[in-house]
């Protein structure tokens, strides 16, 4: 059967959403042929930042901000980062605030965590999340374990950030999403930044967090650019974390997502709403605490759920999300059942095709909205 | 031609004569000897222009060779036909291989038993002798009067008393408690000093202070080492000995609450390791920072937290130091970031720590303690090249008890040279079976530290008596003999007494009130940690974060279903 377009779908504009980011509300308005170019021209979007340059922004104002504030990791200093992240800021703020370590990912997030025991408030960067492995001890049992083994007496205010997930062309020991290990772990805090605004809003919230933040972003995110409203360029533009945000709403189906494959929530949701289906897409923001108030929420709104990670499959995120679904009110709401897209069950291949076939794409997010909502494939 | 009297001991004439100008001989059982009294017998004097120098030469523990150490103590001559001489354990820093008494290998008495003290006599020319200087504390002091000895046992109370000064919480200053002033303990001291003062010589007098020796030091990459001697007042030794006998009875009655299963999981014990904790933290204070691993008991005590809350802590007591949700390896205090379960985790912690000192420009020095286990671990390197790389004002510390675990360290490391394997990082080997000896090394280390020299890394060689933990016995990998042996021979609290005692700076009463009052402490905290409350149940959800998710104001943490939270 058809699902009727209604009318009164478009964003409006309430204090508690975000408003959606430019480039999202252009697609929909382009394929919708509708001039919605009122609501848009009602907004003055202050000016376009790529995710590389919120990150950089957002570390260089809590440095300047916060004298206890340093970063600390492989490359991040006179080679102004492996990704050009940190770009400039040892030559602004000098050996002290941005420090090059060696190739010892062990000792220096064990050092950063000592650090951060003791009082100051590292960023601890990993080149990629992938030699978090090394670490991860002083992850899990050295920062998040240690206020609660101390009853309150120690606080570890660390952030430990870099790249998560696949890149391209980077094969099987460089493509690994950590999402699902560092959000299973009490005492963390873990974020996950699509865009411009949530990088630079998470980081910044982490920064000035006291417990240790895990923020997870994506390599292939770095150079997108994004439209970004007056209030993030301001200095202390946070946000809150724990709290997801709607993308785009809608009422058909529920898409949600974190770091780079929101966008490609975005741009599916685009082409399904050339047939008529509007799907809500939902950016989770934060991975731990999920907002399992928004999920449920978007799901009893429109009762019927697909999420989208590049995990692999077993307890991933989209497991958990499952189950809290299934655990809460939402699961009466439901018209189907859940359909998490993962990272196929396998280590990422090299050859481009493969590598493609191992994760969710755009089709493949297209194709299984419709068999969630019976729709005949086109 | 000489004889040498020993206090309540026959006269001894038994000199052999050596050399042309040298004669020996053995005094037995001399650690129990405070003076010696030489002269000249009178048979023939000395040839003019001659003085007979007089040397002591006291037997090295293994495992330094079977020589002995010779020091100058004092000269006779014709003018000056006797003399008397107290003797300290002093010895030189360095072996010194061309002493006149070295040339001629003679073996009265046997070298490996170390209660033998070596006397040798050299008639050497007045002007050789004159310009020689004993070391400090042979000469005897005389104290002429009565008011000098009044002054004395005044002090000596004083010193008695203060031990016992605690500051209540909120108090701006410390109290004594009047039962330590109006106990018979006290009196008794008292009485002692003024029955050995009736005699008015120093055999039965305590002394404020005295000096030492240390054992000796090994060093890495160091031109030169900790004091060979160091001062140590009565205050001071009553405290090292209170600590260590502390820290003592508290692991034994830990051992004992876990048999009686009120202690459960792992309980790693301290005991044979206590001059370690104690005799660093006599040259530290609480503004340096303390990182240890798991055998961390005593430093939890002597970072300050109390017996009772230690012990509360490990029977699961909310009145424990971490309220009893951190167990015997996760206990904290100000500026002791514990207990860490990890086996070598600490050390980059401890850089870090350090770190962050350096970065705050505070002028202080991290001590980051680690095992010989763990001294093979990966990331103990990587925190030493980073530590040495950014001049980072740590000590490391190697505690080599030389098991880790069931594997002695020849079975673990291609090196047992632990203060070595800091490589670029200089180090210092210490005898930490000996409080004195520690507190020198880290005085030493502390020193370096904040002269701005980067790291240093001292190896602590000491002794469990314990198994690993309370699973284990500790004797399907070592000998019973070995530990008995090193229980019997090289115990730091019981070589230490023996110390205080010949050298008079504490009554033997003293030690004994010390005793029991740390017996009476520990019995005491034992009832509380059997008796007291446990944790209370919403105890389970607190403490996972310092803040709520700025987003979610009333986040609530899952118990084990979906229906069980920390709020409902």
């Amino acid at each position: 059967y058809l699902i009727p377009l209604s009318s009164s779908h478009y964003p409006v504009n309430q204090t508690t959403m975000h408003r959606p980011s430019l480039s999202a509300c252009q697609l929909i308005l382009r394929s919708f042929g509708r001039s919605g170019g009122n609501i848009v021209a009602s907004r003055r979007f202050a000016s376009s930042m790529n995710v590389r340059d919120a990150l950089n922004s957002a570390m260089k104002e809590e440095i300047e901000r916060d004298p206890n504030v340093f970063l600390m990791g492989e490359e991040v200093a006179q080679y102004e980062g492996a990704y050009k992240v940190s770009k400039g800021l040892w030559k602004l703020m000098g050996d002290k605030r941005v420090i090059d370590t060696p190739i010892t990912e062990m000792g220096f997030a064990g050092l950063a965590v000592g650090a951060a025991m003791a009082g100051l408030r590292p960023i601890c960067e990993f080149m990629t999340f992938n030699f978090s492995m090394q670490a991860i001890d002083h992850v899990i049992n050295s920062a998040a374990k240690t206020y609660y083994m101390s009853a309150g007496d120690v606080k570890v205010p660390i952030v430990f950030r870099g790249p998560n997930g696949a890149a391209a062309g980077v094969a099987a020991q460089h493509s690994q999403d950590f999402a699902s290990w560092y959000s299973h772990c009490p005492g963390l805090k873990v974020v996950s930044p699509w865009n411009s605004e949530d990088a630079r809003g998470l980081l910044k919230a982490a920064i000035r967090d006291n417990d240790p933040v895990v923020c997870l972003e994506n390599e292939m995110m770095y150079g997108v650019s994004f439209e970004v409203s007056p209030e993030c360029e301001s200095k202390d533009f946070l946000i809150p974390i724990g709290k997801a945000k709607i993308e785009i709403p809608g009422n058909h189906i529920s898409l949600i997502s974190y770091g780079k494959f929101v966008g490609l929530c975005v741009e599916a949701a685009a082409e399904l709403a050339k047939e008529g289906i509007q799907c809500e897409v939902l950016n989770l923001r934060t991975l731990r605490p999920l907002d399992e108030e928004a999920i449920v929420k978007s799901v009893m709104k429109t009762h019927h759920v697909v999420t989208v990670e590049s995990c692999w499959p077993q307890c991933g995120m989209g497991a958990e999300i499952a189950a809290r679904i299934m655990e809460s009110q939402a699961f009466d709401y439901l018209d189907a059942p859940l359909t998490r897209m993962t990272g196929a069950d396998v280590p990422m291949p090299y050859a481009q095709a493969l590598e493609a076939a191992a994760l969710p794409q755009v089709a493949d997010i297209v194709r299984v909205v419709r068999r969630t909502l019976n729709r005949a494939a086109k | 031609m000489f004889a040498v009297i020993a206090c309540g001991r026959l006269v001894q004439t038994d000199f052999q004569q050596v050399d042309a100008n040298k004669f020996t001989l053995t005094i037995p059982a001399a650690d129990k000897v405070n003076h010696l009294v030489f002269f000249l017998t009178g048979q023939c004097p000395l040839p003019d222009g001659a003085a007979a120098a007089v040397y002591l030469g006291w037997p090295q523990p293994p495992p330094s060779p079977p020589e002995p150490v010779w020091s100058f103590i004092g000269h006779l001559t014709n003018e000056k036909p006797s003399a008397i001489f107290k003797i300290a354990r002093t010895r030189p820093q360095d072996h010194d291989p061309n002493h006149p008494f070295l040339a001629n290998h003679f073996a009265t008495g046997s070298w490996t038993d170390l209660t033998c003290v070596q006397v040798g006599i050299s008639i050497e020319p007045v002007q050789t002798v004159a310009g020689m200087t004993p070391p400090a504390g042979t000469q005897a002091d005389s104290t002429p009067t009565m008011v000098a000895f009044s002054q004395r046992m005044l002090e000596s109370l004083v010193n008695y008393l203060s031990s016992f000064a605690t500051t209540p919480p909120g108090a701006a200053e410390s109290y004594v408690p009047m039962s330590a002033v109006t106990s018979s303990s006290a009196i008794r001291a008292n009485l002692l000093l003024l029955r050995g003062g009736g005699g008015l010589f120093v055999s039965s007098r305590l002394a404020s202070s005295a000096v030492l020796s240390t054992r000796p030091y090994k060093l890495h990459k160091l031109e030169s080492g900790p004091a060979s001697e160091a001062q140590v007042t009565s205050d001071e030794a009553r405290k090292y000995y209170r600590d260590m006998a502390t820290v003592r009875r508290m692991e034994t009655a830990a051992g004992n609450l876990y048999k009686e299963k009120a202690i459960r999981g792992f309980c790693h014990l301290y005991s044979g390791q206590e001059a370690c904790c104690v005799g660093m933290e006599a040259v530290l204070d609480r503004n340096d920072p303390v990182i240890t691993a798991y055998r961390a008991h005593g430093w939890t005590y002597t970072r300050g937290v109390p017996v009772k809350a230690v012990l509360s802590e490990l029977t699961g007591r909310a009145s424990g130091c971490a309220k009893g949700k951190g167990g015997s390896m996760h206990m904290y205090n100000h500026n002791f970031y514990g207990g860490n379960g990890i086996v070598g985790a600490q050390v980059p912690l401890g850089a870090g720590i350090a770190f962050a000192q350096k970065y705050r420009e505070d002028k202080r020095v991290c001590v980051t303690l680690y095992g010989d286990g763990a001294a093979n671990q990966g990331q103990v390197f990587e925190a030493f090249n980073m530590a040495k790389l950014w001049d980072l004002p740590c000590i490391f510390v190697c505690e080599n008890n030389k098991y880790g675990m069931g594997t002695a360290v020849e079975r673990a490391a291609a090196s047992t040279a632990y203060y070595t394997r800091g490589d670029y990082i200089p180090g210092l080997w210490v005898d930490a079976m000996d409080v004195i000896t520690v507190r020198e090394a880290t005085r030493f280390a502390k020193d370096w530290c904040l002269s701005g020299k980067g790291p240093i890394l001292l190896e602590m060689e000491t002794y469990r008596y314990h198994g690993h933990s309370m699973s284990d016995p500790g004797t399907s990998y070592r000998t019973r003999e070995e530990v008995q042996s090193m229980r019997q021979m090289r115990d730091p609290i019981a070589s230490f007494r023996q110390t205080l005692l010949t050298a008079e700076l504490v009554a033997e009463e003293e030690l004994k009130e010390i005793d029991q009052s740390v017996r009476k402490e520990v019995d005491e905290a034992v009832q509380a940690a059997k008796t007291n409350a446990v944790p209370d149940p919403k105890e389970l959800y607190t403490n996972v974060y310092s803040q709520p998710p700025s987003g979610q104001p009333n986040y609530r943490i899952r118990g084990i279903d979906q229906f069980t939270w920390s709020a409902n």
